[in-house]
Protein backbone atom coordinates (compact mmCIF):
# COMPACT_ATOMS: atom_id res chain seq x y z
CA UNK A 1 0.00 0.00 0.00
CA UNK A 2 1.14 3.56 -0.77
CA UNK A 3 -1.58 5.53 1.15
CA UNK A 4 1.38 7.98 2.53
CA UNK A 5 2.16 9.35 -0.54
CA UNK A 6 -1.61 9.96 -1.28
CA UNK A 7 -2.85 13.57 -0.71
CA UNK A 8 -5.87 15.42 -1.26
CA UNK A 9 -5.56 16.52 -5.08
CA UNK A 10 -6.12 20.30 -6.18
CA UNK A 11 -6.81 21.61 -9.29
CA UNK A 12 -4.65 23.72 -10.97
CA UNK A 13 -5.48 27.33 -11.47
CA UNK A 14 -5.52 27.15 -15.27
CA UNK A 15 -7.59 23.81 -15.62
CA UNK A 16 -10.25 24.80 -12.56
CA UNK A 17 -12.84 25.81 -14.70
CA UNK A 18 -12.90 22.30 -17.21
CA UNK A 19 -12.96 20.24 -12.96
CA UNK A 20 -15.93 22.69 -12.37
CA UNK A 21 -18.59 20.02 -12.84
CA UNK A 22 -15.87 16.81 -12.84
CA UNK A 23 -17.12 14.50 -10.00
CA UNK A 24 -13.62 13.89 -8.99
CA UNK A 25 -12.48 17.51 -8.09
CA UNK A 26 -15.64 19.85 -7.48
CA UNK A 27 -18.68 19.77 -5.36
CA UNK A 28 -20.93 20.51 -7.45
CA UNK A 29 -22.61 17.71 -8.79
CA UNK A 30 -23.23 16.18 -5.77
CA UNK A 31 -24.99 19.21 -4.13
CA UNK A 32 -26.68 20.05 -7.05
CA UNK A 33 -29.76 17.88 -6.58
CA UNK A 34 -30.30 18.95 -3.10
CA UNK A 35 -30.08 22.51 -4.38
CA UNK A 36 -32.60 22.62 -7.09
CA UNK A 37 -34.78 20.64 -4.84
CA UNK A 38 -34.53 23.08 -2.03
CA UNK A 39 -34.84 25.93 -4.28
CA UNK A 40 -38.11 24.60 -5.30
CA UNK A 41 -39.61 23.30 -2.08
CA UNK A 42 -38.16 25.74 0.26
CA UNK A 43 -36.50 29.23 -1.50
CA UNK A 44 -39.74 29.33 -3.59
CA UNK A 45 -42.64 28.96 -1.27
CA UNK A 46 -40.36 31.19 1.01
CA UNK A 47 -40.63 33.66 -1.43
CA UNK A 48 -43.84 33.25 -1.99
CA UNK A 49 -45.11 33.71 1.33
CA UNK A 50 -42.90 36.89 1.84
CA UNK A 51 -44.67 38.12 -1.03
CA UNK A 52 -47.85 37.54 -0.08
CA UNK A 53 -47.55 38.83 3.22
CA UNK A 54 -47.54 41.74 1.30
CA UNK A 55 -50.80 41.89 -0.45
CA UNK A 56 -54.09 41.54 0.18
CA UNK A 57 -55.55 37.91 -0.94
CA UNK A 58 -58.62 36.63 0.24
CA UNK A 59 -59.87 33.31 -1.98
CA UNK A 60 -63.64 33.53 -0.72
CA UNK A 61 -63.79 37.48 -1.66
CA UNK A 62 -62.98 37.02 -5.02
CA UNK A 63 -64.64 40.68 -5.77
CA UNK A 64 -61.67 42.06 -4.06
CA UNK A 65 -59.13 40.81 -6.23
CA UNK A 66 -55.53 40.55 -5.29
CA UNK A 67 -53.82 43.65 -4.31
CA UNK A 68 -50.39 44.86 -3.56
CA UNK A 69 -50.69 46.31 -0.11
CA UNK A 70 -47.46 46.92 1.18
CA UNK A 71 -47.00 46.74 5.07
CA UNK A 72 -50.84 47.39 5.30
CA UNK A 73 -51.10 43.51 6.77
CA UNK A 74 -48.36 44.04 8.73
CA UNK A 75 -50.04 47.26 10.48
CA UNK A 76 -53.39 45.18 10.57
CA UNK A 77 -51.54 42.67 12.51
CA UNK A 78 -49.57 44.39 14.86
CA UNK A 79 -52.40 46.94 15.71
CA UNK A 80 -54.80 43.88 16.84
CA UNK A 81 -54.62 43.37 20.12
CA UNK A 82 -56.06 39.69 19.38
CA UNK A 83 -52.64 39.28 17.82
CA UNK A 84 -50.75 40.06 20.79
CA UNK A 85 -52.94 37.58 23.07
CA UNK A 86 -52.16 34.86 20.49
CA UNK A 87 -48.41 35.92 21.00
CA UNK A 88 -48.61 36.33 24.58
CA UNK A 89 -50.69 32.72 24.75
CA UNK A 90 -47.90 31.19 22.45
CA UNK A 91 -45.06 32.86 24.73
CA UNK A 92 -47.02 31.13 27.80
CA UNK A 93 -47.95 27.84 26.47
CA UNK A 94 -44.11 27.22 25.00
CA UNK A 95 -42.61 28.42 28.01
CA UNK A 96 -45.06 25.93 30.03
CA UNK A 97 -44.14 22.89 28.39
CA UNK A 98 -40.90 23.42 28.02
CA UNK A 99 -40.29 24.23 32.03
CA UNK A 100 -42.51 21.70 32.82
CA UNK A 101 -40.29 18.68 30.58
CA UNK A 102 -37.40 20.29 32.24
CA UNK A 103 -38.19 19.90 35.44
CA UNK A 104 -39.85 16.74 35.21
CA UNK A 105 -37.27 15.28 32.70
CA UNK A 106 -34.59 16.37 34.81
CA UNK A 107 -35.30 14.74 37.81
CA UNK A 108 -36.37 11.87 36.02
CA UNK A 109 -32.68 11.70 34.77
CA UNK A 110 -31.19 12.41 38.02
CA UNK A 111 -33.01 9.43 39.72
CA UNK A 112 -31.57 7.25 36.98
CA UNK A 113 -28.54 8.48 36.50
CA UNK A 114 -27.79 6.77 40.00
CA UNK A 115 -26.35 3.14 40.46
CA UNK A 116 -30.37 1.30 40.64
CA UNK A 117 -31.75 -1.99 39.56
CA UNK A 118 -33.64 -2.03 36.60
CA UNK A 119 -31.92 0.92 35.36
CA UNK A 120 -32.36 -0.46 31.81
CA UNK A 121 -35.74 -1.31 31.90
CA UNK A 122 -36.74 2.21 33.35
CA UNK A 123 -35.19 3.09 30.48
CA UNK A 124 -37.33 1.71 28.00
CA UNK A 125 -40.40 2.63 29.77
CA UNK A 126 -39.13 6.32 29.74
CA UNK A 127 -39.38 5.90 25.67
CA UNK A 128 -42.44 5.07 25.14
CA UNK A 129 -43.77 8.34 24.63
CA UNK A 130 -41.51 9.13 22.51
CA UNK A 131 -42.27 6.23 20.21
CA UNK A 132 -46.21 7.55 20.18
CA UNK A 133 -46.63 9.58 17.18
CA UNK A 134 -47.63 12.85 18.13
CA UNK A 135 -50.99 12.46 16.25
CA UNK A 136 -51.62 9.04 18.15
CA UNK A 137 -50.58 10.76 21.79
CA UNK A 138 -52.99 13.52 21.01
CA UNK A 139 -56.32 10.91 20.10
CA UNK A 140 -55.42 8.58 23.51
CA UNK A 141 -55.07 12.18 25.91
CA UNK A 142 -58.49 13.20 24.28
CA UNK A 143 -60.00 10.01 25.42
CA UNK A 144 -58.43 10.57 28.67
CA UNK A 145 -59.14 14.01 29.04
CA UNK A 146 -62.97 13.29 28.33
CA UNK A 147 -65.64 14.60 30.40
CA UNK A 148 -67.94 11.90 30.37
CA UNK A 149 -66.03 8.83 30.61
CA UNK A 150 -62.36 9.88 30.74
CA UNK A 151 -60.49 7.69 32.92
CA UNK A 152 -58.52 11.32 34.42
CA UNK A 153 -61.62 11.58 36.35
CA UNK A 154 -61.79 9.00 37.39
CA UNK A 155 -58.79 8.74 39.42
CA UNK A 156 -59.02 12.36 40.39
CA UNK A 157 -62.64 11.49 41.58
CA UNK A 158 -60.93 7.82 43.49
CA UNK A 159 -58.10 10.37 45.01
CA UNK A 160 -60.88 12.89 46.54
CA UNK A 161 -59.07 15.35 44.30
CA UNK A 162 -62.22 16.49 42.35
CA UNK A 163 -65.82 16.20 43.47
CA UNK A 164 -67.43 15.88 40.05
CA UNK A 165 -66.69 15.29 36.60
CA UNK A 166 -64.78 18.09 34.75
CA UNK A 167 -64.72 18.20 30.88
CA UNK A 168 -61.03 19.32 30.60
CA UNK A 169 -60.77 20.31 26.97
CA UNK A 170 -64.01 22.64 28.02
CA UNK A 171 -62.96 25.36 30.24
CA UNK A 172 -60.45 28.14 28.95
CA UNK A 173 -58.32 27.55 31.39
CA UNK A 174 -58.46 23.53 31.74
CA UNK A 175 -57.55 23.54 27.88
CA UNK A 176 -54.86 25.27 27.75
CA UNK A 177 -53.07 23.15 30.69
CA UNK A 178 -54.25 20.22 29.33
CA UNK A 179 -52.58 20.65 25.68
CA UNK A 180 -49.59 21.49 27.42
CA UNK A 181 -49.55 18.36 29.65
CA UNK A 182 -49.68 16.22 26.66
CA UNK A 183 -47.22 18.17 25.11
CA UNK A 184 -45.01 17.97 27.62
CA UNK A 185 -45.57 14.21 28.41
CA UNK A 186 -44.42 13.62 24.43
CA UNK A 187 -41.26 16.01 25.32
CA UNK A 188 -40.40 14.38 28.48
CA UNK A 189 -38.20 11.41 27.10
CA UNK A 190 -35.96 13.85 25.07
CA UNK A 191 -35.00 15.74 28.00
CA UNK A 192 -34.88 12.91 29.85
CA UNK A 193 -32.05 11.04 27.76
CA UNK A 194 -30.27 14.31 27.30
CA UNK A 195 -29.73 15.16 30.89
CA UNK A 196 -28.94 11.16 31.82
CA UNK A 197 -26.08 11.72 28.67
CA UNK A 198 -25.19 14.90 30.35
CA UNK A 199 -25.00 13.77 34.11
CA UNK A 200 -23.25 10.55 32.87
CA UNK A 201 -20.28 12.84 31.78
CA UNK A 202 -19.61 14.38 34.89
CA UNK A 203 -16.15 13.18 36.17
CA UNK A 204 -16.99 10.45 39.53
CA UNK A 205 -13.95 11.74 40.82
CA UNK A 206 -15.66 14.85 41.69
CA UNK A 207 -18.74 13.87 43.29
CA UNK A 208 -16.52 11.95 45.23
CA UNK A 209 -14.46 14.26 46.09
CA UNK A 210 -17.38 15.74 47.55
CA UNK A 211 -18.35 12.85 49.29
CA UNK A 212 -15.33 12.73 51.26
CA UNK A 213 -15.75 16.56 52.30
CA UNK A 214 -18.99 15.43 53.40
CA UNK A 215 -21.69 17.30 51.00
CA UNK A 216 -25.24 16.52 51.44
CA UNK A 217 -26.87 15.45 48.22
CA UNK A 218 -28.38 18.75 47.81
CA UNK A 219 -25.45 20.70 48.03
CA UNK A 220 -24.15 17.86 45.52
CA UNK A 221 -27.00 18.94 43.02
CA UNK A 222 -26.59 22.89 44.14
CA UNK A 223 -22.97 23.73 43.79
CA UNK A 224 -21.40 20.56 41.57
CA UNK A 225 -24.18 19.21 39.57
CA UNK A 226 -26.64 21.95 38.11
CA UNK A 227 -23.82 24.45 37.25
CA UNK A 228 -21.97 21.84 34.87
CA UNK A 229 -25.15 21.05 33.53
CA UNK A 230 -26.65 24.67 32.31
CA UNK A 231 -24.64 24.42 29.07
CA UNK A 232 -26.45 21.25 28.14
CA UNK A 233 -29.61 22.26 29.38
CA UNK A 234 -29.12 25.84 27.48
CA UNK A 235 -28.87 23.73 24.38
CA UNK A 236 -31.96 21.21 24.98
CA UNK A 237 -34.40 23.99 26.37
CA UNK A 238 -33.91 26.12 23.04
CA UNK A 239 -34.63 23.35 20.84
CA UNK A 240 -37.26 21.88 22.86
CA UNK A 241 -39.04 25.31 22.64
CA UNK A 242 -38.19 25.70 18.71
CA UNK A 243 -40.51 21.94 18.51
CA UNK A 244 -43.02 23.11 21.05
CA UNK A 245 -43.32 26.57 19.62
CA UNK A 246 -43.88 24.28 16.08
CA UNK A 247 -46.47 21.99 17.89
CA UNK A 248 -49.46 21.72 15.34
CA UNK A 249 -50.19 17.78 15.91
CA UNK A 250 -51.06 18.31 19.41
CA UNK A 251 -53.44 20.93 19.56
CA UNK A 252 -55.22 20.72 16.46
CA UNK A 253 -56.18 17.19 17.03
CA UNK A 254 -57.21 18.25 21.00
CA UNK A 255 -58.75 21.23 20.88
CA UNK A 256 -58.44 23.02 17.01
CA UNK A 257 -57.38 26.01 18.82
CA UNK A 258 -60.48 26.50 21.08
CA UNK A 259 -62.33 26.92 23.30
CA UNK A 260 -62.51 30.04 22.53
CA UNK A 261 -59.17 30.45 20.93
CA UNK A 262 -57.57 29.69 24.33
CA UNK A 263 -55.21 27.00 22.99
CA UNK A 264 -54.68 28.99 19.91
CA UNK A 265 -50.89 29.09 19.15
CA UNK A 266 -49.46 30.92 16.57
CA UNK A 267 -48.90 28.31 14.43
CA UNK A 268 -52.45 27.31 14.73
CA UNK A 269 -53.60 31.01 13.67
CA UNK A 270 -51.62 30.77 10.71
CA UNK A 271 -53.17 27.62 9.56
CA UNK A 272 -56.73 28.91 10.52
CA UNK A 273 -56.55 32.40 8.39
CA UNK A 274 -55.23 30.47 5.51
CA UNK A 275 -57.16 27.32 4.96
CA UNK A 276 -60.16 28.21 7.45
CA UNK A 277 -60.84 31.81 6.59
CA UNK A 278 -58.66 31.85 3.09
CA UNK A 279 -57.43 35.14 4.26
CA UNK A 280 -53.72 34.31 2.32
CA UNK A 281 -51.88 37.37 2.65
CA UNK A 282 -53.15 37.37 6.45
CA UNK A 283 -51.78 33.81 6.88
CA UNK A 284 -48.71 34.44 4.99
CA UNK A 285 -47.77 37.79 7.06
CA UNK A 286 -48.39 35.73 10.90
CA UNK A 287 -45.96 32.89 8.77
CA UNK A 288 -43.36 35.30 8.21
CA UNK A 289 -43.94 36.40 11.64
CA UNK A 290 -43.29 32.54 12.31
CA UNK A 291 -40.24 33.00 9.89
CA UNK A 292 -38.51 35.54 11.75
CA UNK A 293 -39.11 34.16 15.36
CA UNK A 294 -37.90 30.61 14.53
CA UNK A 295 -34.48 32.30 12.81
CA UNK A 296 -34.06 33.87 16.18
CA UNK A 297 -34.40 30.64 18.30
CA UNK A 298 -32.08 29.05 15.84
CA UNK A 299 -29.71 31.24 15.84
CA UNK A 300 -29.49 31.39 19.12
CA UNK A 301 -29.66 27.27 19.54
CA UNK A 302 -26.22 27.27 16.94
CA UNK A 303 -24.77 29.92 19.56
CA UNK A 304 -25.12 28.21 22.39
CA UNK A 305 -24.04 24.77 20.45
CA UNK A 306 -20.62 26.52 19.02
CA UNK A 307 -19.97 27.75 22.83
CA UNK A 308 -20.72 24.32 24.50
CA UNK A 309 -17.78 22.82 21.77
CA UNK A 310 -15.61 25.42 22.84
CA UNK B 1 -28.60 0.16 55.20
CA UNK B 2 -29.07 3.94 54.62
CA UNK B 3 -28.04 2.63 51.13
CA UNK B 4 -31.10 0.69 50.96
CA UNK B 5 -33.33 3.07 52.17
CA UNK B 6 -32.04 5.44 50.08
CA UNK B 7 -32.88 3.15 46.98
CA UNK B 8 -35.97 2.26 48.05
CA UNK B 9 -37.18 5.86 48.06
CA UNK B 10 -35.86 6.10 44.72
CA UNK B 11 -37.36 3.51 43.36
CA UNK B 12 -40.74 4.23 44.94
CA UNK B 13 -40.36 7.77 42.66
CA UNK B 14 -39.88 6.40 39.99
CA UNK B 15 -42.33 3.91 40.03
CA UNK B 16 -44.60 7.12 40.97
CA UNK B 17 -43.32 9.03 37.80
CA UNK B 18 -43.53 6.34 35.67
CA UNK B 19 -47.11 5.82 36.55
CA UNK B 20 -48.03 8.99 35.79
CA UNK B 21 -46.09 8.66 32.39
CA UNK B 22 -47.41 5.79 31.43
CA UNK B 23 -51.02 6.14 32.56
CA UNK B 24 -52.31 7.08 29.03
CA UNK B 25 -50.57 4.17 27.22
CA UNK B 26 -52.47 2.03 29.91
CA UNK B 27 -55.45 3.93 29.06
CA UNK B 28 -54.88 2.84 25.42
CA UNK B 29 -54.49 -0.79 25.65
CA UNK B 30 -57.38 -1.21 28.19
CA UNK B 31 -59.85 0.85 25.81
CA UNK B 32 -58.46 -1.01 22.72
CA UNK B 33 -59.90 -4.57 24.18
CA UNK B 34 -62.97 -3.45 25.72
CA UNK B 35 -66.62 -3.64 24.26
CA UNK B 36 -68.36 -0.42 22.58
CA UNK B 37 -70.90 -0.91 25.92
CA UNK B 38 -68.37 -1.29 27.91
CA UNK B 39 -66.10 1.80 27.10
CA UNK B 40 -69.25 4.10 27.99
CA UNK B 41 -69.67 2.61 30.87
CA UNK B 42 -69.09 4.54 34.49
CA UNK B 43 -67.20 3.52 36.84
CA UNK B 44 -64.24 2.57 33.94
CA UNK B 45 -63.68 -1.57 33.75
CA UNK B 46 -59.90 -1.56 33.71
CA UNK B 47 -58.86 -4.54 32.79
CA UNK B 48 -61.43 -5.98 30.79
CA UNK B 49 -62.97 -10.19 31.78
CA UNK B 50 -63.22 -10.91 28.02
CA UNK B 51 -60.73 -9.10 26.39
CA UNK B 52 -61.87 -8.09 22.74
CA UNK B 53 -58.69 -9.07 20.79
CA UNK B 54 -61.12 -8.94 17.73
CA UNK B 55 -61.21 -4.78 18.05
CA UNK B 56 -57.67 -5.15 16.19
CA UNK B 57 -59.16 -7.48 13.45
CA UNK B 58 -61.99 -5.40 13.28
CA UNK B 59 -59.94 -1.89 12.47
CA UNK B 60 -57.94 -4.19 10.29
CA UNK B 61 -60.87 -5.68 8.01
CA UNK B 62 -64.39 -4.09 9.12
CA UNK B 63 -65.74 -0.85 8.93
CA UNK B 64 -63.07 1.18 9.53
CA UNK B 65 -60.90 -0.17 6.73
CA UNK B 66 -57.71 1.16 8.89
CA UNK B 67 -55.40 -1.34 6.81
CA UNK B 68 -55.88 1.48 3.55
CA UNK B 69 -54.76 4.58 5.69
CA UNK B 70 -51.84 2.27 7.09
CA UNK B 71 -50.56 1.33 3.70
CA UNK B 72 -50.77 4.95 2.43
CA UNK B 73 -48.52 5.99 5.48
CA UNK B 74 -46.39 2.95 4.76
CA UNK B 75 -46.34 3.84 0.91
CA UNK B 76 -45.56 7.52 1.41
CA UNK B 77 -42.91 7.43 4.50
CA UNK B 78 -40.97 4.80 2.50
CA UNK B 79 -40.90 6.76 -0.87
CA UNK B 80 -40.11 9.72 1.59
CA UNK B 81 -37.24 7.79 2.96
CA UNK B 82 -35.95 6.69 -0.10
CA UNK B 83 -35.95 10.36 -1.83
CA UNK B 84 -34.55 12.19 1.00
CA UNK B 85 -31.48 9.82 1.08
CA UNK B 86 -30.54 9.95 -2.45
CA UNK B 87 -30.82 13.61 -2.23
CA UNK B 88 -29.35 13.90 0.83
CA UNK B 89 -26.07 11.47 0.70
CA UNK B 90 -24.34 13.09 -1.94
CA UNK B 91 -24.95 16.34 -0.67
CA UNK B 92 -23.52 15.24 2.68
CA UNK B 93 -20.64 13.63 0.89
CA UNK B 94 -19.62 16.78 -0.56
CA UNK B 95 -19.86 18.70 2.57
CA UNK B 96 -17.36 16.29 4.34
CA UNK B 97 -15.16 16.26 1.74
CA UNK B 98 -14.44 18.89 -0.13
CA UNK B 99 -14.34 22.50 1.03
CA UNK B 100 -15.64 25.12 -0.78
CA UNK B 101 -17.25 28.89 -0.73
CA UNK B 102 -20.49 29.47 1.36
CA UNK B 103 -19.76 26.03 3.18
CA UNK B 104 -20.90 27.11 6.01
CA UNK B 105 -23.38 29.18 5.04
CA UNK B 106 -24.87 26.60 3.56
CA UNK B 107 -24.76 24.12 6.92
CA UNK B 108 -26.50 27.27 8.31
CA UNK B 109 -29.34 27.32 5.64
CA UNK B 110 -29.70 23.35 6.40
CA UNK B 111 -30.04 24.35 10.16
CA UNK B 112 -32.52 27.03 9.63
CA UNK B 113 -34.66 25.12 7.59
CA UNK B 114 -34.50 21.98 9.79
CA UNK B 115 -35.82 24.15 12.43
CA UNK B 116 -38.60 25.49 9.82
CA UNK B 117 -42.33 24.77 11.18
CA UNK B 118 -44.47 23.49 8.19
CA UNK B 119 -46.27 26.42 8.29
CA UNK B 120 -44.19 29.11 6.96
CA UNK B 121 -43.98 26.92 3.74
CA UNK B 122 -47.05 25.32 3.12
CA UNK B 123 -48.90 27.98 1.45
CA UNK B 124 -46.43 28.61 -1.20
CA UNK B 125 -46.47 24.52 -1.48
CA UNK B 126 -50.09 24.74 -1.89
CA UNK B 127 -50.19 27.05 -4.57
CA UNK B 128 -47.16 25.19 -6.38
CA UNK B 129 -49.13 22.29 -6.14
CA UNK B 130 -52.78 23.62 -6.75
CA UNK B 131 -50.69 24.86 -10.31
CA UNK B 132 -49.09 21.66 -11.43
CA UNK B 133 -52.11 20.43 -10.60
CA UNK B 134 -50.57 17.89 -7.74
CA UNK B 135 -53.32 18.70 -5.78
CA UNK B 136 -54.62 14.92 -4.00
CA UNK B 137 -51.48 13.17 -4.77
CA UNK B 138 -49.26 10.83 -3.04
CA UNK B 139 -46.68 12.70 -5.14
CA UNK B 140 -47.75 16.00 -3.33
CA UNK B 141 -46.96 14.70 0.03
CA UNK B 142 -43.91 13.16 -0.58
CA UNK B 143 -41.94 15.66 -2.03
CA UNK B 144 -43.36 18.17 0.89
CA UNK B 145 -42.66 15.66 3.25
CA UNK B 146 -38.91 15.20 1.53
CA UNK B 147 -38.25 19.41 1.76
CA UNK B 148 -38.63 18.57 5.39
CA UNK B 149 -36.92 15.59 6.08
CA UNK B 150 -34.17 16.33 3.53
CA UNK B 151 -32.45 19.39 6.43
CA UNK B 152 -32.13 17.05 9.02
CA UNK B 153 -31.01 13.88 6.57
CA UNK B 154 -28.31 16.25 5.40
CA UNK B 155 -27.21 17.05 9.43
CA UNK B 156 -27.32 13.52 9.81
CA UNK B 157 -25.35 12.10 7.52
CA UNK B 158 -22.80 14.86 7.64
CA UNK B 159 -22.30 14.18 11.45
CA UNK B 160 -21.76 10.52 10.33
CA UNK B 161 -19.49 10.79 7.17
CA UNK B 162 -17.16 13.16 9.10
CA UNK B 163 -15.80 9.90 11.01
CA UNK B 164 -15.67 8.01 8.10
CA UNK B 165 -12.03 7.93 7.37
CA UNK B 166 -10.75 9.64 4.30
CA UNK B 167 -7.67 7.45 3.82
CA UNK B 168 -9.85 4.65 2.56
CA UNK B 169 -11.04 6.68 -0.37
CA UNK B 170 -7.73 7.75 -1.47
CA UNK B 171 -6.17 4.51 -0.77
CA UNK B 172 -8.79 3.23 -3.47
CA UNK B 173 -8.04 6.10 -5.72
CA UNK B 174 -4.45 5.73 -5.64
CA UNK B 175 -5.23 2.21 -6.67
CA UNK B 176 -7.00 3.38 -9.79
CA UNK B 177 -10.14 3.99 -8.39
CA UNK B 178 -12.25 6.73 -9.52
CA UNK B 179 -14.37 8.88 -6.93
CA UNK B 180 -17.75 7.70 -7.90
CA UNK B 181 -16.58 4.21 -7.72
CA UNK B 182 -15.10 4.77 -4.30
CA UNK B 183 -17.85 6.07 -2.73
CA UNK B 184 -20.51 3.01 -4.41
CA UNK B 185 -17.56 0.30 -2.96
CA UNK B 186 -16.45 1.99 0.02
CA UNK B 187 -18.17 5.11 1.62
CA UNK B 188 -21.70 3.80 0.83
CA UNK B 189 -21.12 0.35 2.64
CA UNK B 190 -19.42 2.19 5.60
CA UNK B 191 -22.11 4.46 5.89
CA UNK B 192 -24.91 1.66 6.27
CA UNK B 193 -25.56 2.82 9.67
CA UNK B 194 -25.86 6.92 9.16
CA UNK B 195 -28.03 5.97 5.96
CA UNK B 196 -30.11 4.06 7.65
CA UNK B 197 -30.83 6.16 10.52
CA UNK B 198 -31.37 9.05 8.88
CA UNK B 199 -33.81 7.32 6.60
CA UNK B 200 -35.70 6.17 9.42
CA UNK B 201 -35.75 9.24 11.01
CA UNK B 202 -37.59 10.53 7.62
CA UNK B 203 -39.88 7.48 7.69
CA UNK B 204 -40.91 8.38 10.89
CA UNK B 205 -41.32 11.99 10.29
CA UNK B 206 -43.36 11.56 7.74
CA UNK B 207 -45.50 8.99 9.35
CA UNK B 208 -46.33 11.36 11.94
CA UNK B 209 -47.16 14.17 10.11
CA UNK B 210 -50.69 15.78 10.02
CA UNK B 211 -50.43 19.15 8.45
CA UNK B 212 -49.55 18.32 5.07
CA UNK B 213 -52.00 15.63 4.27
CA UNK B 214 -54.36 17.45 6.02
CA UNK B 215 -53.94 20.77 3.31
CA UNK B 216 -53.27 18.27 0.40
CA UNK B 217 -55.40 15.22 0.66
CA UNK B 218 -59.58 15.91 0.88
CA UNK B 219 -60.26 12.38 -1.16
CA UNK B 220 -60.30 10.06 2.04
CA UNK B 221 -59.31 6.84 0.18
CA UNK B 222 -55.81 8.63 -0.10
CA UNK B 223 -55.69 9.73 3.92
CA UNK B 224 -52.71 8.66 5.88
CA UNK B 225 -53.01 7.54 9.01
CA UNK B 226 -52.23 10.80 11.31
CA UNK B 227 -55.47 12.12 8.90
CA UNK B 228 -57.75 8.97 9.32
CA UNK B 229 -57.01 9.26 13.05
CA UNK B 230 -58.20 12.51 13.61
CA UNK B 231 -60.64 12.48 10.93
CA UNK B 232 -62.49 9.88 13.42
CA UNK B 233 -62.37 12.00 16.71
CA UNK B 234 -64.74 14.77 14.85
CA UNK B 235 -67.84 12.61 14.38
CA UNK B 236 -70.40 12.36 16.52
CA UNK B 237 -70.16 8.88 18.35
CA UNK B 238 -66.86 7.90 18.39
CA UNK B 239 -65.54 4.03 18.58
CA UNK B 240 -62.95 4.80 21.47
CA UNK B 241 -62.35 0.96 21.89
CA UNK B 242 -61.23 0.89 17.57
CA UNK B 243 -59.90 3.94 17.93
CA UNK B 244 -57.33 2.80 20.42
CA UNK B 245 -56.85 -0.38 18.55
CA UNK B 246 -56.14 1.78 15.42
CA UNK B 247 -53.78 3.84 17.33
CA UNK B 248 -51.43 0.91 19.26
CA UNK B 249 -51.21 -0.54 15.18
CA UNK B 250 -49.75 2.87 13.96
CA UNK B 251 -47.61 3.31 16.87
CA UNK B 252 -45.78 -0.16 16.56
CA UNK B 253 -43.85 0.35 13.29
CA UNK B 254 -42.95 3.04 14.49
CA UNK B 255 -41.63 2.20 17.83
CA UNK B 256 -40.03 -0.50 16.71
CA UNK B 257 -38.21 1.38 14.62
CA UNK B 258 -37.01 4.14 16.51
CA UNK B 259 -35.78 1.71 19.25
CA UNK B 260 -32.79 1.22 16.97
CA UNK B 261 -31.92 4.90 16.40
CA UNK B 262 -32.86 6.66 19.57
CA UNK B 263 -29.36 7.00 20.48
CA UNK B 264 -28.16 8.33 17.51
CA UNK B 265 -30.92 11.01 17.03
CA UNK B 266 -29.61 13.03 20.63
CA UNK B 267 -26.02 12.65 19.36
CA UNK B 268 -27.08 14.28 16.23
CA UNK B 269 -29.16 17.12 17.77
CA UNK B 270 -26.16 18.00 20.41
CA UNK B 271 -22.75 17.32 18.86
CA UNK B 272 -23.49 20.20 16.97
CA UNK B 273 -22.93 18.60 13.32
CA UNK B 274 -23.53 22.11 11.88
CA UNK B 275 -20.05 23.33 13.55
CA UNK B 276 -16.91 22.88 11.80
Amino acid sequence: MKTEVAKPIKPLPSEKGRWRFSPEHSPVLYLLPMLLFMAVMVGYPIGRVIYLSFTQNILTRPDLGVSFIGLGNYLNLFTSVEFWETVLRTGLWTSLSVIGKTLVGFLIAWLLAKDIAFKKFYILLLLIPWVTPMVVAAVAWRWVYDGQFGMLNWILIQSHIINEQVIWLGGKMSAFFATAATDMWLGIPFMAMVFLAGLQAIPVELIESADIDGASSFHKLRYIILPLMKPITLVATTLSAIWTFNSFGVIWPLTRGGPVNATETLIVDAYKRSFGSFDLGMGATIAVVIFLILLMFTIAYKRLLMKQES
Amino acid sequence: MTKNLNHLFIHATLLFLFALLLFPVVVMFSTSLQTFENIFSWPPDWIPANPQWVNYFNVWFGDYQFSLPFLNSLFISTFTAVITIVLAFPAAYALTRFTFFGQNALLFIVLVTQMFSPIVLIVGLYQLMQAYNLLNTYTAIIITNCAFTLPMAVWLLHGYLKNVPFELEQAASVDGCSRIKGIIKIIIPLSAPGISMASIYAFIMSWNDLLIPLIFISKSEMRPISLALTDFVGQNVIYWHEMMAASIISTVPIAVMFSFVQKYFIKGFMSGAVKE
